[in-house]
């Protein structure tokens, strides 16, 4: 293992160090330093990009920052750089040729808050490409006026140009009842292999970060639970985690155990229901309907347990809103252990289906030394090999009380995707016998506390899918400046490299294989480099009919 | 006596003909959804109500819809005097003719049918449609070796050798579930969407029209073996017996096909074509084998 | 070889679970115990404090002045059942109930209001608090000042204000 002291005591020479928590050192960098660092971690094995997130604060000292985040799984400890820049030279080097990871995190500084980097970044990265330029949402002094402004004259303009009389908005977007969900793959093809894939994506963004900026900390959760549709809970307890790290909230110890228990009941859902879709696309429809007729009782005991099925509601600043008696623990128990004897006959079987084991074994295959330098995380890491997990890197909740060791598989294709999920299923009933069993008596949240401003915090929580991590800058009443990075974020840039060289009909498998918080029912563009011929085509079609067709 | 006999049980296996498929298309419908634990339609009458409802709309294409109309009209005419040829073998008697006048009619429904997928230029019908062509010309290969097979043993002496006899049976078995286009060999039509690949431009009547002449077709083959193995002991002594053994037969082998379909997943293109070549090959070496193996003791 | 068949494996089970779907809408739904519904707001218990209206999180709960009277309105539509309001209400006039069968055809069906009578300032004339509200503080504040009690804020300061100028 490398000498991790060597690159504290190089930060805290050329940096001011100031910690922010005892697993958390900030150091605050001049900007002409950024890419020597860069350069000297990246070679530092181990040291994995968590998140960046840019942040205007020139109203409170005259800078934008930009905060990386920087982790160090095996001694549990993260990095945070801190480098101000200034308002009048709005540009930062970029890092992105040493820190691969990086690259999207400054596509979206450079998109939302405005800052220019070293080096040629395309417009409109998670903006759509009529947005007007120089309108920088995230920036504190942005303002509606300004886009109406910005947008009027050239919707205008164009209407003169068709002679029309005035100007009407309809927008048949990426949205429209006739497309399944709004994203775009572009497939580079030469014969029959994938060449390359290109991402056009970020078409549901909703502005989730800056309307947190004007709700108050304690509505704050309820929003974050919406940001994903199947593993909502994870951000909202990344939020209250980032936030209690952030104020030094002790939150008492039986509010943890719930969080752990109800976290967990939220991996084995989402599990079963990947699982199931993926039987779907394989065309193994039984498998799909069993699959998610066992789900069920999870969904059930979620909701006797926090009052809901999927957007529990329950977490708040300090703790959570609603106990597990004697009653819901016995229930709960026997839920897991009917839940443990059908999902093992049932994966059993599904498994041994000759086509089910045909398309995932061998297809999308994502090699350990990419995923160790994209810093990805979740199942798709694990199914290479990887051992990257929260819940012991960085422990949170109940976890500091419960060892975790992360399933692994090291084929890295598809079915070792799926392995690694199918034994998580198993390690989570484990887990969830654990935490019930040991769950100590106490109140289950704080009686009261203080928003103080400008503190830092971060909060990161195992989801289903990998990695979720929140970054907080406090402010008086409301978070001045709230970061949410989901895994699928982090996952993406990967499936380029596990399309390229395959097959064009294990597209669609491999896409859903990094288990995207999208359903997998979506356009490519298939380019074919010889015709040079493009056209649309859904990619569960693909599935089935493969290449062949295109010629 | 015996001619009015004949002509009723003629009259009465064609007119099964034309009632049962939708109908056992329903059942099935109703038994894979017992088998995923769920309920599926509400009656297992719910495939003619669909039908019934397809032919009630209007007529939406791209192109002019006489094109498709035709070739759609020729392939249900077809698969109706297929019926008929079928139900004349079942009530009377087989011989080479009436074998080579099946296999001409099976062709000819084939060809007609892949015919009417090329009325789409749209890509995702020439996808769907490549994958139909790969996947038909092979298994018709089996499907014609198989069943002339089949016409020989059950009009020589060779049908009373039982082993060669299943040697030829169970490989006419396997063409014939391929040739339903089911799964895992229902390629052509991607389920997860509606009505998309080959069938993405049918609409409406056409669309019911191609609905009910490929379940007709379905059944009907799914009844031939059933037809021949009726009379390999000889014409049945009851002509009006005859409606009723090969229709509740023909039901039961379909029904079966159907649970096997319901409990597989769907193959790849690449995959789908060496499993089937490794298949045929290996029933023919079988065949043969068995054949020499008879022959020598 | 038995590998190979194992697939077959699911009819008995499928067999064994029967039928799980449900014919909904007719037959009953299945709802828990802890499921959290529409909120029923209790017009006798409610002083109209509007501490609901600012935890509300897609501000469902607000409150409207409409004349003489002031407003507590529920709006469905934007609500999401989280029962933070029924958490926070100091009366505890908030219950949570198990509807959610909730859709119409008709906008206002989806609007409940509970109304309150306003108390006028003695000096400037603004209705500022509920009636209600103001009774319920007076009930429970010992020590209140009863001559400045029915001023608005505004007004009160210029009163306390005139008054610890006024030299004695």
């Amino acid at each position: 293992m490398p000498d991790y002291q060597l690159l504290y005591k190089y930060l805290r020479n050329i940096a001011s160090s100031e910690p922010i928590d005892e697993n958390t050192e900030k150091f605050v960098l001049q900007k002409d330093h950024l890419l020597e660092v860069a350069k000297v971690i990246s070679r530092f094995e181990g040291v994995y990009l968590r998140t960046m997130t840019a942040s205007d604060e020139r109203n409170v000292n005259g800078f934008y920052k930009l905060y990386y985040v920087f982790g160090i799984d095996s001694l549990h400890k993260n990095i945070v750089l801190e480098v101000p820049i200034p308002e009048k030279d709005a540009s930062a080097p970029s890092i992105a040729d040493y820190v691969r990871a990086a690259d999207w995190y400054e596509l979206e500084a450079h998109d939302l808050m405005g800052i220019q980097f070293s080096r040629e970044l395309p417009q409109n990265f998670v903006l759509p490409e009529d947005w007007p330029k120089d309108v920088y949402p995230l920036r504190k002094d942005y303002s509606i006026e300004d886009l109406v402004k910005l947008y009027r004259p050239r919707i205008e303009a164009q209407a003169r140009e068709i002679g029309a009389e005035a100007a009407l908005l309809i927008p048949i977007g990426p949205y429209h009842p006739a497309l399944h969900e709004p994203e775009h793959f572009e497939l580079y093809v030469v014969g029959e292999k994938i060449v390359d894939v290109k991402y056009r994506g970020f078409m549901v963004h909703r502005g989730i970060e800056k309307l947190a900026e004007s709700m108050k900390y304690d509505q704050v959760p309820f929003l974050a639970e919406r940001i994903c549709g199947i593993c909502g809970y994870v951000h909202s307890t990344s939020y209250c985690q980032a936030v209690e790290n952030a104020l030094k909230l002790q939150v008492p110890e039986r509010a943890e155990y719930i969080r752990s228990i109800i976290l967990e009941i939220e991996r084995i859902h989402s599990h079963l229901l990947w699982l199931g879709v993926a039987f779907h696309l394989i065309g193994y429809d039984t498998g799909f309907m069993h699959m998610w007729r066992i789900r069920e009782n999870v969904m059930i005991l979620a909701e006797l347990l926090t009052g809901s099925r999927k957007t529990y509601g329950i977490n708040i600043v300090g703790g959570v809103r609603r106990d597990i008696d004697e009653e819901k623990i016995k229930k709960c128990l026997a839920v897991l252990d009917n839940l443990e004897k059908e999902f093992k006959n049932l994966i059993d079987i599904a498994l041994a289906v000759p086509q089910v084991k045909s398309r995932l074994r061998g297809t999308g295959y994502l090699p350990p030394s990419e995923a160790a330098q994209l810093s990805l995380v979740g199942p798709t890491v694990r199914g290479s090999g990887l051992p990257r997990d929260v819940r012991r890197d960085y422990p949170y909740a109940a976890y500091k009380y419960v060892g975790v060791e992360p399933v692994t598989r090291s084929e890295g294709d598809n079915m070792a995707r799926a392995e690694v999920r199918v034994g998580e299923v198993f390690q989570s009933i484990e887990l969830l016998r654990q935490l019930l069993d040991k769950i100590p008596r106490g109140s289950i949240a704080l009686e009261s506390w203080e928003p103080e401003a400008n503190k830092h915090g971060i909060g990161s929580v195992e989801a289903p899918r990998g990695e979720v991590i929140h970054y907080i800058i406090t402010g008086r009443l409301s978070p001045y400046r709230w970061r949410v990075r989901a895994p699928t974020y982090q996952n993406l840039p990967a499936v380029p490299i596990m399309l390229r060289n395959g097959d064009l009909a294990d597209a669609p498998l491999t896409i859903a294989s990094i288990d995207p918080c999208f359903s997998c029912t979506d356009r490519a563009l298939v380019i074919d480099l010889k015709s040079g011929k493009s056209r649309s085509i859904p990619l569960v079609l693909l599935a089935q009919k493969g290449f062949g067709a295109l010629r | 006596m015996e001619l009015v006999a004949l002509v009723t049980a003629f009259v009465l296996t064609f007119m099964l003909y034309i009632f049962i498929p939708p109908l056992v298309d329903g059942i099935e419908r109703k038994i894979k959804a017992d088998i995923q634990s769920r309920y599926g339609p509400p009656t297992v009458l719910q495939t003619w109500y669909d039908i019934l409802k397809l032919m009630s709309k209007e007529v939406v294409t791209s192109a002019n819809p006489v094109f498709l109309l035709v070739p759609l009209s020729l392939s249900l005419t077809l698969a109706l005097f297929l019926a008929i040829v079928t139900s004349y073998i079942a009530i009377t008697h087989i011989d080479p003719g009436l074998g080579a006048l099946l296999l001409v009619i099976i062709l000819s429904v084939h060809t007609l049918n892949i015919l009417t997928y090329f009325f789409s230029s749209n890509p995702f019908s020439i996808l769907g449609t490549f994958r139909a062509i790969s996947i038909d010309v092979l298994n018709e290969i089996g499907l014609a070796l198989f069943l002339i097979l089949m016409f020989v043993i059950a009009t020589t002496s060779l049908s009373s050798n039982t082993l060669l006899t299943l040697a030829t049976l169970i490989p006419l078995l396997v063409a014939i579930y391929v040739s339903h286009r089911r799964l895992p060999y229902d390629l052509h039509e991607a389920e997860p969407e509606l009505a998309s690949g080959s069938l993405i431009e049918f609409s409406g009547p056409l669309l019911g029209i191609h609905l009910y002449g490929h379940l007709l077709e379905r059944y009907v083959l799914t009844s031939i073996p059933v037809a021949i193995v009726l009379h390999l002991g000889g014409p049945l002594n009851n002509p009006l017996l005859a409606p009723l053994v090969l229709h509740l037969t023909t039901t039961a082998l379909y029904l079966v096909f159907g649970v096997v379909s319901a409990v597989l997943g769907r193959s790849k293109v690449n995959l789908a074509v060496k499993t089937l070549m490794f298949l045929y090959s290996l029933a023919i070496i079988i065949w043969v084998g068995v054949y020499v193996f008879e022959h020598t003791i | 070889m038995i590998d190979m068949v194992k697939f077959v494996k699911v009819i008995p089970i499928a067999s064994k679970v029967g039928t799980v779907t449900i014919r909904y809408p007719y037959d009953k739904p299945l709802v828990t115990e802890s499921f959290r519904g529409a909120i029923e707001i209790d017009p006798a218990k409610c002083v109209g404090c509007g501490a609901c209206t600012r935890i509300c999180p897609p501000k469902a709960l607000t409150l409207v002045q409409e004349g003489n009277t002031l407003i507590l309105r529920y709006f469905v539509g934007r609500c999401i059942f989280c029962g933070m309001c029924a958490d926070v209400c100091p009366e505890k006039a908030i219950t949570i109930t198990k509807e959610f069968e909730l859709a119409t055809d008709q906008i206002h069906d989806l609007y409940t209001d509970v109304e309150h009578e306003l108390v006028e300032c003695e000096r400037c004339g603004t209705k500022f608090v509920a009636k209600k509200l103001l009774d319920k503080v007076k009930s429970i504040v010992e020590v209140l000042p009863e001559d400045r009690a029915k001023l608005c804020p505004n007004c009160r300061r210029l009163e306390t204000l005139s008054r610890a100028a006024t030299p004695r």
